[in-house]
């Protein structure tokens, strides 16, 4: 498994790097989780990072240490338990997060500096799995009843539900022009979450085969999302055109 | 491998890692990587949006039946069909 993400790793690299400068360009279509503000700070930065300089910072309470450690993980921290827990009272998750590690960087709990992306990981993980134990205990609590507990709100406004409808109608759009057993294919992976390699198996696929399906109906998807907000761009100018 | 900030992943990890579908061990690297790389976040929001439509739509279409399922509600029909118990 580690072998393969090294493989794809590498060229996923330059794709990126091309994907970051037309990000850089226009902010508004940065894609987001739910409502999450998003900041574009970390997209500025390029030089790589002095792990133990900035734990050296922060431990001497040095202000542009933790500057620089919101500004490398602010958005990510943010994005994280965006994902995993929902809307719900972020900006005090992400602000107990960071005082979390700063704490813990103060009180030397972080031995080894490079490690730092570990060590905020698990103080993120940490903070994921208190709050759904929180949630869980607190409804168990008002309800005497051990029930499957939903934590992230998935709960999305009327404009968001439009948008998220339109997307399964491109989809269904396009299981509508593939054969059966494409089709079947989509199913196992996304719907029945069967692995590459069961699906690959049973269905008497090569690797290249199944993942040349995924990706062109990827891309059929973001073809005609793209052709969608082309057309309402147009929107506007047709109907200047037609009231002059 | 290194989980830095100057090296990304491929969108069909993104995809595997949000169905659960990564190993511990990458998924360590990988959340690692996720917490300083904006570009990242937007791959996987962009998974996690994708793979949402995907299921919905599919689960609308007549092959989205397990074949337990399927079978299950064949039988049902039937029973109903011939007015079994």
């Amino acid at each position: 498994m580690i072998a393969s993400v090294q493989i794809q790793y590498a060229s996923a690299n330059a794709e990126h790097a091309a994907k970051d400068t037309s990000d850089k360009q226009s902010n508004e279509t940065l894609p987001s989780v739910g409502e999450v503000a998003v900041s574009t700070e970390d997209y500025e930065r390029s030089a790589p990072v002095d792990w133990p300089d900035l734990v050296m910072r922060i431990q001497r309470g040095d202000d542009s240490g933790m500057e620089d450690l919101y500004r490398l993980f602010s958005r990510g921290i943010r994005f994280y338990l965006c994902r995993q827990l929902g809307m719900q009272e972020l900006d005090d998750k992400v602000h107990d997060t960071f005082l979390i590690v700063v704490q813990a960087i103060q009180r030397g709990d972080l031995r080894e500096p490079d490690r730092l992306m570990g060590f905020v990981r698990t103080v993120v993980r940490r903070q994921v799995a208190a709050h759904i134990d929180h949630v869980v205990h607190s409804r168990r609590d008002e309800l005497h009843l051990d029930v499957g507990v939903r934590v992230a709100d998935g709960r999305r406004n009327p404009e968001q539900n439009m948008v998220f409808q339109q997307k399964v109608d491109f989809m269904l759009e396009i299981l509508s022009q593939l054969s059966e057993r494409d089709r079947e294919i989509l199913n196992r992976f996304y719907l029945r979450e069967e692995t590459q390699e069961e699906i690959c198996r049973e269905m008497a696929l090569t690797e290249t085969q199944f993942r040349l399906l995924k990706s062109r109906a990827k891309a059929r998807f973001g073809e005609m999302g793209k052709r969608k907000l082309q057309q309402k761009a147009l929107v506007p100018f047709f109907s200047r055109v037609s009231a002059g | 491998m290194n989980g830095g900030i100057d090296r990304h992943f491929a969108e069909e990890v993104w995809e595997e890692y949000a169905m659960g579908m990564r190993s511990e061990e990458d998924c360590r690297l990988l959340e690692e990587h996720l917490l300083v790389c904006s570009g990242c976040q937007d791959l996987l929001a962009e998974a996690d949006e994708y793979i949402r439509a995907a299921k919905a739509a599919l689960s609308r279409t007549p092959k989205a039946l397990s074949k337990p399922a399927t079978a299950a509600v064949a039988l049902a029909v039937a029973l109903q069909m011939f007015h079994l118990p």
